[in-house]
Protein backbone atom coordinates (compact mmCIF):
# COMPACT_ATOMS: atom_id res chain seq x y z
CA UNK A 1 0.00 0.00 0.00
CA UNK A 2 2.39 2.51 0.65
CA UNK A 3 4.83 1.33 -2.18
CA UNK A 4 1.72 1.87 -4.04
CA UNK A 5 1.33 5.46 -2.67
CA UNK A 6 4.51 6.86 -3.05
CA UNK A 7 4.68 5.26 -7.18
CA UNK A 8 1.05 7.35 -7.32
CA UNK A 9 2.82 10.78 -5.36
CA UNK A 10 5.66 10.40 -7.79
CA UNK A 11 3.39 10.26 -10.85
CA UNK A 12 1.54 13.07 -9.21
CA UNK A 13 4.40 15.51 -8.78
CA UNK A 14 6.55 14.58 -12.29
CA UNK A 15 3.26 14.85 -14.18
CA UNK A 16 2.77 18.27 -11.92
CA UNK A 17 6.53 19.43 -13.20
CA UNK A 18 5.96 18.39 -16.84
CA UNK A 19 3.21 20.82 -17.14
CA UNK A 20 4.81 23.39 -15.33
CA UNK A 21 8.05 23.27 -17.77
CA UNK A 22 5.46 23.28 -20.46
CA UNK A 23 4.13 26.22 -19.26
CA UNK A 24 7.06 28.36 -18.78
CA UNK A 25 8.40 27.07 -22.41
CA UNK A 26 5.84 29.36 -23.63
CA UNK A 27 6.12 32.09 -21.72
CA UNK A 28 9.68 32.41 -22.70
CA UNK A 29 9.20 32.29 -26.29
CA UNK A 30 6.32 34.54 -26.04
CA UNK A 31 8.09 37.27 -27.58
CA UNK A 32 8.85 35.57 -30.40
CA UNK A 33 5.79 34.14 -31.23
CA UNK A 34 2.11 34.84 -32.85
CA UNK A 35 -0.35 33.04 -30.55
CA UNK A 36 -3.52 32.72 -32.15
CA UNK A 37 -7.03 31.04 -31.00
CA UNK A 38 -9.70 29.63 -33.17
CA UNK A 39 -12.21 26.42 -31.95
CA UNK A 40 -10.79 24.31 -34.96
CA UNK A 41 -14.48 22.95 -34.98
CA UNK A 42 -15.87 25.69 -37.85
CA UNK A 43 -15.34 25.13 -41.17
CA UNK A 44 -14.10 25.72 -43.44
CA UNK A 45 -12.87 28.92 -41.22
CA UNK A 46 -11.12 26.62 -39.26
CA UNK A 47 -11.15 22.99 -38.49
CA UNK A 48 -9.09 20.05 -36.99
CA UNK A 49 -7.37 17.30 -39.26
CA UNK A 50 -4.69 14.52 -38.43
CA UNK A 51 -2.73 14.97 -41.72
CA UNK A 52 0.39 17.22 -41.46
CA UNK A 53 -0.11 19.71 -44.83
CA UNK A 54 1.58 22.85 -46.15
CA UNK A 55 -1.56 24.52 -45.29
CA UNK A 56 -1.74 23.17 -41.44
CA UNK A 57 -0.32 24.18 -38.07
CA UNK A 58 -0.35 21.76 -35.12
CA UNK A 59 -2.45 22.49 -32.49
CA UNK A 60 -1.40 19.50 -30.09
CA UNK A 61 0.75 15.96 -30.34
CA UNK A 62 -1.74 14.92 -33.25
CA UNK A 63 -4.08 17.51 -34.47
CA UNK A 64 -3.45 19.80 -37.00
CA UNK A 65 -5.34 23.08 -37.87
CA UNK A 66 -6.40 24.43 -41.28
CA UNK A 67 -8.72 26.77 -42.59
CA UNK A 68 -8.87 30.34 -44.10
CA UNK A 69 -8.45 31.19 -40.42
CA UNK A 70 -5.34 29.55 -40.54
CA UNK A 71 -3.59 31.32 -43.64
CA UNK A 72 -4.64 34.44 -42.55
CA UNK A 73 -3.23 33.62 -39.28
CA UNK A 74 -0.36 32.38 -41.15
CA UNK A 75 0.30 35.76 -43.40
CA UNK A 76 -0.10 37.58 -40.35
CA UNK A 77 2.65 36.10 -38.70
CA UNK A 78 5.18 35.39 -41.53
CA UNK A 79 4.68 39.58 -41.69
CA UNK A 80 5.49 39.70 -38.47
CA UNK A 81 8.37 37.80 -38.45
CA UNK A 82 7.02 35.46 -35.81
CA UNK A 83 6.33 31.86 -35.76
CA UNK A 84 2.68 31.28 -35.32
CA UNK A 85 1.08 28.88 -32.73
CA UNK A 86 -2.52 27.85 -33.07
CA UNK A 87 -4.37 27.77 -30.17
CA UNK A 88 -7.97 25.22 -29.87
CA UNK A 89 -10.42 26.80 -27.51
CA UNK A 90 -14.26 27.02 -27.37
CA UNK A 91 -16.05 29.34 -28.24
CA UNK A 92 -17.19 30.80 -25.11
CA UNK A 93 -13.45 30.45 -23.55
CA UNK A 94 -12.03 32.55 -26.30
CA UNK A 95 -12.46 36.56 -25.73
CA UNK A 96 -11.60 35.42 -21.70
CA UNK A 97 -8.25 33.91 -23.17
CA UNK A 98 -7.73 37.12 -25.29
CA UNK A 99 -7.74 39.18 -21.77
CA UNK A 100 -6.06 37.01 -19.97
CA UNK A 101 -3.15 36.73 -22.51
CA UNK A 102 -3.35 33.02 -23.27
CA UNK A 103 -3.52 34.47 -26.48
CA UNK A 104 -2.31 37.33 -28.94
CA UNK A 105 -4.96 37.72 -31.09
CA UNK A 106 -8.54 35.72 -32.02
CA UNK A 107 -9.35 35.03 -35.23
CA UNK A 108 -12.00 32.71 -35.01
CA UNK A 109 -14.66 33.89 -37.63
CA UNK A 110 -15.99 36.82 -35.46
CA UNK A 111 -17.78 39.91 -35.82
CA UNK A 112 -17.29 43.13 -34.52
CA UNK A 113 -19.99 44.34 -32.72
CA UNK A 114 -20.43 46.79 -30.00
CA UNK A 115 -21.08 44.50 -27.34
CA UNK A 116 -17.67 42.53 -27.99
CA UNK A 117 -16.19 46.22 -28.80
CA UNK A 118 -16.77 46.49 -24.35
CA UNK A 119 -13.84 43.81 -23.73
CA UNK A 120 -11.76 43.91 -26.86
CA UNK A 121 -10.61 45.30 -29.70
CA UNK A 122 -10.75 44.44 -33.50
CA UNK A 123 -8.79 44.96 -36.39
CA UNK A 124 -10.63 46.18 -39.92
CA UNK A 125 -12.65 43.09 -41.12
CA UNK A 126 -10.59 39.94 -42.92
CA UNK A 127 -13.61 38.40 -44.90
CA UNK A 128 -17.15 39.90 -45.59
CA UNK A 129 -19.71 37.00 -46.08
CA UNK A 130 -23.39 36.79 -46.75
CA UNK A 131 -26.09 35.56 -43.89
CA UNK A 132 -28.19 32.88 -45.76
CA UNK A 133 -31.00 29.97 -44.47
CA UNK A 134 -30.02 26.30 -44.38
CA UNK A 135 -33.04 23.76 -44.60
CA UNK A 136 -33.97 20.65 -45.69
CA UNK A 137 -34.11 19.70 -49.73
CA UNK A 138 -38.22 18.70 -49.07
CA UNK A 139 -39.09 22.16 -46.45
CA UNK A 140 -41.78 24.44 -47.66
CA UNK A 141 -39.19 26.92 -47.03
CA UNK A 142 -36.47 26.04 -49.49
CA UNK A 143 -38.19 28.69 -52.09
CA UNK A 144 -38.42 31.67 -50.07
CA UNK A 145 -37.00 34.74 -51.01
CA UNK A 146 -37.83 37.23 -48.37
CA UNK A 147 -36.91 36.97 -44.53
CA UNK A 148 -40.64 37.09 -43.45
CA UNK A 149 -41.86 34.01 -44.67
CA UNK A 150 -40.48 32.44 -42.11
CA UNK A 151 -42.92 33.87 -39.60
CA UNK A 152 -43.94 31.02 -36.98
CA UNK A 153 -41.14 28.93 -38.35
CA UNK A 154 -38.45 27.04 -35.77
CA UNK A 155 -35.44 28.79 -36.67
CA UNK A 156 -31.59 28.30 -35.01
CA UNK A 157 -28.52 29.85 -34.34
CA UNK A 158 -24.99 29.46 -32.75
CA UNK A 159 -25.18 30.46 -29.15
CA UNK A 160 -23.44 34.50 -28.87
CA UNK A 161 -22.76 34.65 -32.57
CA UNK A 162 -25.03 37.44 -35.01
CA UNK A 163 -26.44 33.82 -36.66
CA UNK A 164 -28.63 33.94 -33.35
CA UNK A 165 -29.58 37.90 -32.60
CA UNK A 166 -30.43 38.18 -36.62
CA UNK A 167 -33.47 35.85 -36.08
CA UNK A 168 -35.52 38.49 -34.20
CA UNK A 169 -35.64 40.47 -37.24
CA UNK A 170 -37.91 37.71 -38.78
CA UNK A 171 -41.57 38.68 -37.31
CA UNK A 172 -43.64 36.16 -35.15
CA UNK A 173 -40.66 33.88 -35.47
CA UNK A 174 -39.98 30.76 -33.11
CA UNK A 175 -36.93 31.80 -32.00
CA UNK A 176 -35.32 28.26 -30.50
CA UNK A 177 -32.54 28.09 -27.98
CA UNK A 178 -29.28 28.46 -29.76
CA UNK A 179 -26.78 25.92 -30.05
CA UNK A 180 -23.09 25.78 -29.15
CA UNK A 181 -22.11 25.23 -31.97
CA UNK A 182 -22.46 25.63 -35.46
CA UNK A 183 -22.74 21.37 -36.64
CA UNK A 184 -24.58 21.21 -33.56
CA UNK A 185 -27.03 23.49 -35.22
CA UNK A 186 -27.34 21.51 -38.31
CA UNK A 187 -28.07 18.84 -36.60
CA UNK A 188 -31.08 20.52 -34.82
CA UNK A 189 -32.21 21.17 -38.62
CA UNK A 190 -31.28 17.30 -39.91
CA UNK A 191 -33.08 16.34 -36.82
CA UNK A 192 -35.96 18.22 -37.58
CA UNK A 193 -36.00 20.13 -34.05
CA UNK A 194 -36.17 23.12 -36.57
CA UNK A 195 -37.48 24.32 -39.62
CA UNK A 196 -33.99 26.27 -40.69
CA UNK A 197 -30.73 27.77 -39.54
CA UNK A 198 -29.16 31.02 -40.07
CA UNK A 199 -25.50 30.81 -41.00
CA UNK A 200 -23.31 32.59 -43.46
CA UNK A 201 -22.81 31.30 -46.72
CA UNK A 202 -18.96 29.69 -46.34
CA UNK A 203 -20.09 27.49 -42.90
CA UNK A 204 -23.40 26.83 -44.70
CA UNK A 205 -21.88 25.49 -48.07
CA UNK A 206 -19.59 22.79 -45.88
CA UNK A 207 -22.57 22.08 -44.24
CA UNK A 208 -24.31 21.22 -47.47
CA UNK A 209 -21.30 19.63 -48.84
CA UNK A 210 -21.36 17.00 -45.95
CA UNK A 211 -25.46 16.36 -46.38
CA UNK A 212 -27.13 16.47 -49.37
CA UNK A 213 -30.66 16.66 -47.98
CA UNK A 214 -29.66 20.18 -47.12
CA UNK A 215 -29.82 23.55 -49.08
CA UNK A 216 -29.05 26.97 -48.92
CA UNK A 217 -31.48 29.68 -49.17
CA UNK A 218 -30.26 33.35 -50.33
CA UNK A 219 -32.00 36.30 -49.72
CA UNK A 220 -31.38 39.76 -52.18
CA UNK A 221 -30.12 42.66 -49.71
CA UNK A 222 -33.17 44.22 -49.69
CA UNK A 223 -35.35 40.97 -47.85
CA UNK A 224 -32.83 39.21 -46.30
CA UNK A 225 -31.21 39.36 -42.89
CA UNK A 226 -29.86 43.18 -41.80
CA UNK A 227 -26.07 43.03 -40.11
CA UNK A 228 -22.94 42.75 -40.37
CA UNK A 229 -21.49 40.08 -42.32
CA UNK A 230 -17.69 41.03 -41.68
CA UNK A 231 -15.40 38.81 -39.68
CA UNK A 232 -12.32 40.49 -38.11
CA UNK A 233 -9.59 39.53 -35.66
CA UNK A 234 -9.64 40.19 -32.00
CA UNK A 235 -6.82 41.60 -29.74
CA UNK A 236 -7.03 42.46 -25.97
CA UNK A 237 -8.95 45.74 -25.66
CA UNK A 238 -6.63 48.78 -26.19
CA UNK A 239 -3.71 47.41 -28.12
CA UNK A 240 -4.00 49.81 -30.73
CA UNK A 241 -0.37 49.07 -31.62
CA UNK A 242 -1.22 45.17 -32.44
CA UNK A 243 -4.08 46.32 -34.48
CA UNK A 244 -2.36 48.77 -36.75
CA UNK A 245 0.31 46.32 -36.85
CA UNK A 246 -2.42 43.65 -38.20
CA UNK A 247 -4.87 46.32 -40.73
CA UNK A 248 -1.72 46.83 -42.30
CA UNK A 249 -0.76 43.22 -42.78
CA UNK A 250 -4.66 42.81 -43.82
CA UNK A 251 -4.46 46.42 -46.13
CA UNK A 252 -2.25 44.55 -48.58
CA UNK A 253 -4.82 40.70 -49.11
CA UNK A 254 -6.63 42.00 -51.94
CA UNK A 255 -10.37 41.01 -51.80
CA UNK A 256 -9.67 38.53 -54.65
CA UNK A 257 -7.05 37.03 -52.78
CA UNK A 258 -9.51 36.40 -50.07
CA UNK A 259 -12.04 35.04 -51.84
CA UNK A 260 -9.26 32.41 -53.64
CA UNK A 261 -8.50 31.55 -50.08
CA UNK A 262 -12.12 30.67 -48.96
CA UNK A 263 -12.80 28.83 -51.74
CA UNK A 264 -9.42 26.89 -51.84
CA UNK A 265 -10.42 26.13 -47.90
CA UNK A 266 -13.64 24.81 -48.84
CA UNK A 267 -12.11 22.56 -51.30
CA UNK A 268 -9.65 21.37 -48.44
CA UNK A 269 -12.10 20.81 -45.29
CA UNK A 270 -12.77 17.16 -44.53
CA UNK A 271 -16.67 17.67 -45.43
CA UNK A 272 -15.65 17.77 -49.25
CA UNK A 273 -13.05 14.53 -49.11
CA UNK B 1 -32.86 12.06 -33.62
CA UNK B 2 -33.57 8.26 -33.73
CA UNK B 3 -35.19 8.74 -37.08
CA UNK B 4 -32.39 10.30 -38.71
CA UNK B 5 -30.01 8.02 -37.26
CA UNK B 6 -31.95 4.86 -38.67
CA UNK B 7 -32.72 6.07 -41.97
CA UNK B 8 -28.97 7.12 -42.58
CA UNK B 9 -27.89 3.40 -43.89
CA UNK B 10 -24.49 4.86 -43.51
CA UNK B 11 -24.58 6.01 -39.96
CA UNK B 12 -22.55 3.29 -38.95
CA UNK B 13 -19.94 3.08 -41.76
CA UNK B 14 -19.33 6.56 -41.02
CA UNK B 15 -18.86 5.99 -37.72
CA UNK B 16 -15.88 3.97 -38.32
CA UNK B 17 -14.80 6.21 -40.82
CA UNK B 18 -14.33 8.92 -38.64
CA UNK B 19 -12.73 6.79 -36.26
CA UNK B 20 -10.14 5.71 -38.53
CA UNK B 21 -9.72 8.93 -40.08
CA UNK B 22 -9.59 10.81 -36.90
CA UNK B 23 -8.35 8.01 -34.40
CA UNK B 24 -5.07 9.86 -32.87
CA UNK B 25 -7.45 12.86 -32.31
CA UNK B 26 -9.68 10.42 -29.97
CA UNK B 27 -6.57 8.79 -28.41
CA UNK B 28 -5.42 12.25 -27.13
CA UNK B 29 -8.68 12.71 -26.51
CA UNK B 30 -8.62 9.45 -24.28
CA UNK B 31 -5.19 9.93 -22.79
CA UNK B 32 -6.04 13.44 -21.45
CA UNK B 33 -9.57 12.02 -20.08
CA UNK B 34 -7.48 8.91 -18.14
CA UNK B 35 -4.54 10.98 -16.86
CA UNK B 36 -7.21 13.68 -15.38
CA UNK B 37 -9.61 11.18 -13.88
CA UNK B 38 -6.68 8.82 -12.52
CA UNK B 39 -4.41 11.76 -10.79
CA UNK B 40 -8.18 14.06 -9.97
CA UNK B 41 -9.25 10.85 -8.25
CA UNK B 42 -6.01 9.65 -6.24
CA UNK B 43 -5.25 13.76 -5.21
CA UNK B 44 -8.65 13.52 -4.52
CA UNK B 45 -8.29 10.30 -2.34
CA UNK B 46 -5.71 11.96 -0.76
CA UNK B 47 -7.73 14.96 0.16
CA UNK B 48 -10.64 13.51 1.53
CA UNK B 49 -8.95 10.86 3.83
CA UNK B 50 -6.76 13.69 5.66
CA UNK B 51 -10.54 16.12 5.45
CA UNK B 52 -12.74 13.30 6.32
CA UNK B 53 -10.20 12.14 8.77
CA UNK B 54 -9.51 14.56 10.78
CA UNK B 55 -13.48 15.47 10.89
CA UNK B 56 -13.86 11.75 11.89
CA UNK B 57 -11.80 12.40 15.19
CA UNK B 58 -13.56 13.12 18.14
CA UNK B 59 -12.00 15.53 20.57
CA UNK B 60 -11.35 13.88 24.07
CA UNK B 61 -13.03 15.53 26.93
CA UNK B 62 -10.36 16.48 28.77
CA UNK B 63 -8.33 18.17 26.14
CA UNK B 64 -7.59 21.44 26.65
CA UNK B 65 -9.94 24.73 25.39
CA UNK B 66 -7.61 25.79 22.55
CA UNK B 67 -8.02 22.15 20.93
CA UNK B 68 -11.25 22.31 21.27
CA UNK B 69 -11.62 25.32 19.30
CA UNK B 70 -9.39 24.62 16.59
CA UNK B 71 -11.08 21.34 15.69
CA UNK B 72 -14.43 23.40 16.20
CA UNK B 73 -13.20 25.79 13.31
CA UNK B 74 -12.25 22.71 10.95
CA UNK B 75 -15.22 21.33 11.18
CA UNK B 76 -16.92 24.65 10.07
CA UNK B 77 -14.48 25.31 6.99
CA UNK B 78 -14.77 21.41 5.91
CA UNK B 79 -18.22 21.27 5.92
CA UNK B 80 -17.94 24.25 4.30
CA UNK B 81 -15.90 23.18 1.69
CA UNK B 82 -17.77 19.60 1.12
CA UNK B 83 -21.54 21.26 0.83
CA UNK B 84 -19.85 24.07 -1.59
CA UNK B 85 -18.34 21.28 -4.08
CA UNK B 86 -20.72 18.64 -3.50
CA UNK B 87 -23.63 20.97 -4.17
CA UNK B 88 -22.26 23.23 -6.73
CA UNK B 89 -22.15 21.54 -10.70
CA UNK B 90 -18.40 21.26 -11.22
CA UNK B 91 -18.79 22.84 -15.31
CA UNK B 92 -19.20 26.02 -13.26
CA UNK B 93 -16.40 25.37 -10.60
CA UNK B 94 -14.32 24.33 -13.77
CA UNK B 95 -15.09 28.63 -15.57
CA UNK B 96 -15.15 30.25 -12.52
CA UNK B 97 -11.64 28.26 -10.86
CA UNK B 98 -9.51 28.21 -14.05
CA UNK B 99 -10.31 32.10 -15.27
CA UNK B 100 -10.26 33.28 -11.46
CA UNK B 101 -7.28 31.09 -10.61
CA UNK B 102 -5.32 32.06 -14.27
CA UNK B 103 -3.29 35.12 -13.47
CA UNK B 104 -2.42 33.29 -10.16
CA UNK B 105 -0.94 30.05 -11.37
CA UNK B 106 -0.33 31.02 -15.29
CA UNK B 107 -1.79 27.45 -15.40
CA UNK B 108 -2.77 25.20 -18.31
CA UNK B 109 -5.86 24.32 -18.97
CA UNK B 110 -5.20 20.70 -18.11
CA UNK B 111 -3.52 21.19 -15.07
CA UNK B 112 -6.38 23.48 -13.89
CA UNK B 113 -8.56 20.75 -14.96
CA UNK B 114 -6.74 18.14 -12.41
CA UNK B 115 -7.25 20.22 -10.25
CA UNK B 116 -10.93 21.34 -10.19
CA UNK B 117 -11.24 16.91 -10.30
CA UNK B 118 -8.93 16.78 -7.23
CA UNK B 119 -11.40 19.28 -5.18
CA UNK B 120 -14.47 18.08 -6.49
CA UNK B 121 -13.60 14.36 -5.81
CA UNK B 122 -11.84 15.31 -2.31
CA UNK B 123 -15.61 16.25 -1.03
CA UNK B 124 -17.09 13.51 -2.19
CA UNK B 125 -14.24 11.45 -0.67
CA UNK B 126 -14.33 12.76 2.56
CA UNK B 127 -17.91 12.07 3.08
CA UNK B 128 -17.07 8.36 0.95
CA UNK B 129 -14.29 8.11 4.13
CA UNK B 130 -16.79 9.25 7.16
CA UNK B 131 -19.11 6.86 6.14
CA UNK B 132 -16.44 3.99 6.03
CA UNK B 133 -14.99 5.56 9.47
CA UNK B 134 -18.15 4.94 11.00
CA UNK B 135 -18.81 1.88 9.44
CA UNK B 136 -15.69 0.23 11.41
CA UNK B 137 -16.53 -1.27 14.76
CA UNK B 138 -16.19 1.09 17.83
CA UNK B 139 -15.04 -1.70 20.14
CA UNK B 140 -11.75 -1.32 17.52
CA UNK B 141 -11.35 2.09 18.78
CA UNK B 142 -11.64 1.41 22.45
CA UNK B 143 -9.24 -0.95 21.82
CA UNK B 144 -6.42 1.10 20.56
CA UNK B 145 -7.06 3.86 22.86
CA UNK B 146 -6.75 1.48 26.17
CA UNK B 147 -3.16 0.80 24.87
CA UNK B 148 -2.61 3.70 24.86
CA UNK B 149 -2.70 4.86 21.32
CA UNK B 150 -3.83 8.91 20.81
CA UNK B 151 -7.02 9.30 18.91
CA UNK B 152 -4.81 10.33 16.29
CA UNK B 153 -2.93 7.63 16.32
CA UNK B 154 -5.90 5.39 16.61
CA UNK B 155 -7.64 7.13 13.21
CA UNK B 156 -4.58 6.79 11.29
CA UNK B 157 -3.08 3.29 12.01
CA UNK B 158 -6.37 1.39 13.50
CA UNK B 159 -9.28 3.21 11.96
CA UNK B 160 -8.47 4.50 7.97
CA UNK B 161 -7.38 1.20 6.84
CA UNK B 162 -10.13 -0.61 7.44
CA UNK B 163 -12.44 2.43 6.78
CA UNK B 164 -10.53 2.25 3.25
CA UNK B 165 -10.71 -1.52 3.02
CA UNK B 166 -14.62 -0.71 3.20
CA UNK B 167 -14.88 2.36 1.23
CA UNK B 168 -13.53 0.46 -1.66
CA UNK B 169 -16.28 0.28 -4.07
CA UNK B 170 -17.11 3.72 -3.41
CA UNK B 171 -13.69 5.14 -4.07
CA UNK B 172 -13.36 3.07 -7.44
CA UNK B 173 -16.87 4.24 -8.31
CA UNK B 174 -16.00 7.48 -7.77
CA UNK B 175 -13.10 7.18 -10.71
CA UNK B 176 -15.72 5.71 -13.19
CA UNK B 177 -17.64 8.96 -12.44
CA UNK B 178 -14.69 11.15 -12.93
CA UNK B 179 -14.33 9.28 -16.11
CA UNK B 180 -17.34 10.52 -17.67
CA UNK B 181 -17.87 13.47 -15.20
CA UNK B 182 -14.43 15.10 -16.80
CA UNK B 183 -16.16 15.56 -19.87
CA UNK B 184 -17.28 18.40 -18.55
CA UNK B 185 -13.87 20.34 -18.34
CA UNK B 186 -14.07 20.53 -22.46
CA UNK B 187 -15.48 24.09 -21.21
CA UNK B 188 -11.91 25.53 -20.23
CA UNK B 189 -11.02 23.86 -23.65
CA UNK B 190 -8.76 20.90 -22.10
CA UNK B 191 -8.15 18.10 -24.70
CA UNK B 192 -10.53 15.86 -23.40
CA UNK B 193 -12.17 13.34 -25.39
CA UNK B 194 -15.30 15.54 -25.23
CA UNK B 195 -13.47 18.60 -26.87
CA UNK B 196 -11.84 16.14 -29.24
CA UNK B 197 -15.19 14.93 -30.16
CA UNK B 198 -16.88 18.47 -30.49
CA UNK B 199 -13.43 19.27 -32.46
CA UNK B 200 -14.21 16.40 -35.04
CA UNK B 201 -18.25 16.96 -34.75
CA UNK B 202 -17.52 20.33 -36.11
CA UNK B 203 -14.82 19.89 -38.77
CA UNK B 204 -16.60 16.93 -40.28
CA UNK B 205 -20.34 18.47 -39.87
CA UNK B 206 -20.92 14.49 -38.91
CA UNK B 207 -21.58 15.49 -34.77
CA UNK B 208 -24.29 12.39 -34.30
CA UNK B 209 -20.79 9.74 -35.61
CA UNK B 210 -18.38 11.88 -33.94
CA UNK B 211 -20.71 11.38 -30.86
CA UNK B 212 -21.42 8.07 -31.42
CA UNK B 213 -17.65 6.92 -31.41
CA UNK B 214 -16.86 8.60 -28.07
CA UNK B 215 -19.99 6.89 -26.36
CA UNK B 216 -18.62 3.98 -27.23
CA UNK B 217 -15.05 4.70 -26.23
CA UNK B 218 -16.63 5.66 -22.97
CA UNK B 219 -18.77 2.98 -22.32
CA UNK B 220 -15.24 0.87 -23.09
CA UNK B 221 -13.20 2.69 -20.91
CA UNK B 222 -15.72 2.21 -18.00
CA UNK B 223 -16.43 -1.33 -18.42
CA UNK B 224 -12.68 -1.81 -18.32
CA UNK B 225 -11.97 0.09 -15.32
CA UNK B 226 -15.07 -2.05 -13.35
CA UNK B 227 -13.38 -4.93 -14.99
CA UNK B 228 -10.04 -4.10 -12.77
CA UNK B 229 -11.70 -2.86 -9.88
CA UNK B 230 -13.77 -5.65 -9.51
CA UNK B 231 -10.56 -8.07 -9.38
CA UNK B 232 -8.57 -5.75 -7.08
CA UNK B 233 -11.86 -5.51 -4.66
CA UNK B 234 -12.09 -9.57 -4.54
CA UNK B 235 -7.98 -9.28 -4.16
CA UNK B 236 -8.51 -7.42 -0.84
CA UNK B 237 -11.67 -9.07 0.38
CA UNK B 238 -8.98 -12.29 0.01
CA UNK B 239 -6.55 -10.87 2.38
CA UNK B 240 -6.92 -13.11 5.91
CA UNK B 241 -5.86 -10.68 8.35
CA UNK B 242 -6.84 -13.04 11.40
CA UNK B 243 -4.48 -15.74 10.91
CA UNK B 244 -1.55 -15.52 13.54
CA UNK B 245 1.87 -14.69 11.96
CA UNK B 246 4.98 -14.58 12.92
CA UNK B 247 6.56 -10.84 13.77
CA UNK B 248 10.36 -11.47 13.45
CA UNK B 249 10.68 -7.69 13.63
CA UNK B 250 13.57 -6.36 16.37
CA UNK B 251 11.42 -3.35 17.22
CA UNK B 252 8.62 -5.81 18.08
CA UNK B 253 10.52 -8.46 19.77
CA UNK B 254 11.75 -5.15 21.98
CA UNK B 255 8.14 -3.86 22.46
CA UNK B 256 7.26 -7.42 23.42
CA UNK B 257 10.55 -7.27 25.95
CA UNK B 258 8.86 -4.40 27.17
CA UNK B 259 12.16 -2.64 26.28
CA UNK B 260 10.54 -0.19 23.83
CA UNK B 261 12.64 2.39 24.99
Amino acid sequence: MKKLLTVLLAGIILSGCSSATNQETTNNEESSTFTVGMECNYAPYNWTQNTETEFTVKTSSVDYCDGYDVQIAKKIAAEMNKELVVKAISWDGLIPALQNDTIDALIGGMTDTEERRQSVSFSQPYYASEMVIVVPKDSPYANITNIQELTNAKVVGQADTLYDEVIDQIEGVNHLTPQESFTRAILSVTSGEADALVGELPAAKGAITSDSNLVIVRFNEENGFKADTTVSVAVKKDNTELVDQINSILENISSDDRTQLMVEAGERQPASE
Amino acid sequence: MLLTVSSNSNFITNCIDIFIKYRPSFLLGIKYTLIIALTGTCIGLILGLFVGGLKAIKVEKQASSSVKVIKKIYDVISTIYIEFFRGTPMMIQAMFIYYALLKVFNWTPEVAGIFIVSVNTGAYMSEIIRSGIQSVDNGQVEAARSLGMSSIQTMFSVVLPQAIKNAFPAIGNEFIVNIKDSSVLSIISVTDLMFQTKRIGGSTFKYPEASFVALMIYLVITLITSLILRQVEAKINHVNTSIPQSDTNISSINLAKGKDK
